[in-house]
């Protein structure tokens, strides 16, 4: 195998790992919103090791880049992206690794929009990670997957409003303690969608460098 | 023998310089952003350069020659030397100079100072082709930008396998580009040296024989290629990192562009063609490369729009296009007087 084609093997595989973890984050979300943490718990394991393998491909492409001189005007650019994507996949560890720990009560009245903002922040980074794989194949339909990372980032925020409303309005929760609690991980679950936004931004930049 | 090495030295140092310097023209960003390697390119660049100069420069070589057929080697010797001061006083000012423009003020300097008249007709068009080198070099990397954009936006490529084949083209680019600055440049270098060389001609076996003025190329090519060699990293790093700040596609263009140019006032070939062809053809003068890549780069800012254009830097260009002959002119002339009547050497 070429140096290359070794190199954009070790991307595919990355990011398998990727889009491959932030499925079980949302499985691992919705146990726990169940209340089903044993099952979350197994999600969170899943997560670590998927996690490891990720981490072994990219110090793989990052040596690869910079010992073969692959894209050596974009290989940091590559680096940075491809590292964005490890931070959406730390974060998600450390959200199911934290709810497994507190179990929070969620109130039945708010698990639905939980459970939505949860796939709106994991549909943000699905298509941030096909838009990474365009960045590499077909960097010219690049703009129409940003753009549907803006839309379900922006889908997060306003369910994270609503929810936000919902906990300090409602008389479901009382102690305030909790309503911190809840908040804090409506503000956790946002998160990877603006993770996600913000890769894809970055992302655009690194196109716009490549353009003559 | 000595003596004529000597008076050769001006030639040989504007040769080294003009290696140092217009290197970084063709594999600057290349070699500044590490998508080739220096040595790669030197050898590329030294190698290109000497088969130009040798197969190629006579040409304009023979233009100078006619503005100033100089027949002593000291009066050479000083409007070469006139010419490469001339240059490293401009390089200083920051005004992007022009070899060409100062070899041919210093033969001016001598023809004013010998009393012979100058030959108006090659002047004009010497001085057409000036103005004409940044207007081409940009004309041509404006239509060259709109293909390269159209290309690489209806061609489906992966990132990696795109950089491998801009790679390719960047080396093929850069042998063309040294080609071209051998075969078109060759005549600043050796240029005033043609009527008074000291070289005889050489019978190789029953194969061929090494004319002088082929010997005179080949010294001058090599001078070129040292200065490749030795000198020109530094101006890459320069160019390829803070100067002129090109992706590796811009930089591919602007090379194509520069270098079509240079060809373009050096092919005896292609005039042949195009006189044979009943066209207009472009007479064979040495231009300036650098004057080359700003028009270049200038093309593309129009096509982008014309934000990019750095009217100061093309303001800096007409100054040059006056005050470099110029200088070298007087330069020349009070020279060529402390050289026959201080050192009582002939310079006519």
């Amino acid at each position: 195998m070429s140096k290359s084609k070794s190199l954009q093997h070790e991307i595919d595989l990355y990011l398998k790992c990727i889009s491959r973890a932030s499925l079980i984050f949302l499985e691992g979300a919705k146990d726990a919103f169940k209340s089903d943490y044993e099952d979350a718990e197994i999600r969170y394991r899943e997560i670590a090791v998927i996690e490891k393998d990720a981490d072994n491909h990219l110090k793989k492409i990052q040596y690869e880049l910079y010992a073969y001189n692959i894209a050596p005007d974009s290989r940091a650019d590559i680096f940075e992206l491809l590292d964005d994507l490890d931070d959406i996949v730390d974060s998600a560890k450390k959200i199911i690794f934290q709810i497994c720990v507190e179990k929070p009560l969620i109130p039945d009245s708010m698990k639905e929009d939980y459970i939505a903002i949860t796939e709106a922040s994991v549909g943000a980074a699905d298509i941030l990670i096909q838009g990474v794989r365009a960045f590499f194949e077909d960097i010219n339909t690049l703009e129409g997957y940003v753009d549907n990372v803006y839309l379900y980032e922006k889908k997060a925020d306003n369910l994270e409003e609503k929810i936000k409303k919902s906990i300090f309005h409602t008389d479901e929760v009382k102690e305030l303690a909790r309503k911190f609690q809840l908040r804090y991980y409506c503000e956790k679950f946002a998160l990877i969608s603006d993770l996600a936004e913000e890769a894809a931004k970055n992302m655009l930049m690194y196109k716009i460098k490549r353009i003559i | 023998m000595i003596a004529s090495f000597f008076y050769l030295s001006s030639g040989l140092f504007m040769g080294w310089s003009l290696g140092a310097n217009d290197a970084a023209n063709i594999f600057g960003t290349a070699v500044g952003t590490k998508m080739v390697r220096f040595t790669t390119a030197a050898i590329i660049c030294s190698l290109f350069i000497l088969l130009g100069a040798v197969l190629s420069g006579a040409g304009t070589t023979e233009t100078l020659s006619t503005l100033g057929s100089i027949t002593a080697l000291p009066g050479a010797f000083i409007v070469a030397l006139s010419s490469a001061l001339t240059i490293m006083w401009m390089t200083k000012t920051g005004i992007p100079v022009s070899t060409s423009q100062a070899i041919v003020g210093a033969i001016l300097g001598w023809n004013i100072f010998s009393g012979i008249s100058i030959d108006f007709s090659i002047l004009f068009r010497v001085v057409g082709a000036w103005v004409f080198t940044p207007i081409l070099a940009a004309g041509f990397s404006f239509g060259l930008y709109f293909i390269f954009k159209y290309l690489l936006e209806h061609v489906k490529i992966h990132m990696f396998r795109l950089d491998l084949i801009l790679k390719i083209c960047l080396l093929a680019a850069g042998a063309f580009g040294s080609y071209s600055l051998g075969m078109n440049n060759i005549a600043n270098v050796v240029g005033v040296f043609m009527a008074s060389s000291p070289f005889v001609d050489i019978q190789i076996g029953d194969l061929f024989i090494l004319t002088g003025a082929q010997q005179m190329l080949f010294l001058g090519g090599a001078s070129i290629a040292l200065g490749v060699i030795t000198y020109s990293k530094r101006v890459m790093m320069t160019v390829g990192s803070n100067l002129y700040k090109l992706s590796p596609v811009t930089a591919l263009i602007v090379v194509l562009s520069s270098s079509l140019v240079l060809f373009l006032f050096a092919s005896e070939g292609l005039q042949g063609w195009l006189i044979a062809a009943g066209l207009p053809a472009l007479p064979l003068v040495p231009v300036s490369q650098s004057q080359g890549v700003v028009g270049a780069i200038s093309g593309i800012g129009i096509a982008k729009g014309g934000g990019n254009v750095n009217t100061r830097l093309l303001g800096k260009i007409f100054v040059g296009w006056m005050l470099t002959p110029l200088s070298a002119g007087i330069l020349s002339y009070i020279s060529l007087f402390i050289m026959q009547n201080v050192f009582m050497q002939n310079v006519m």
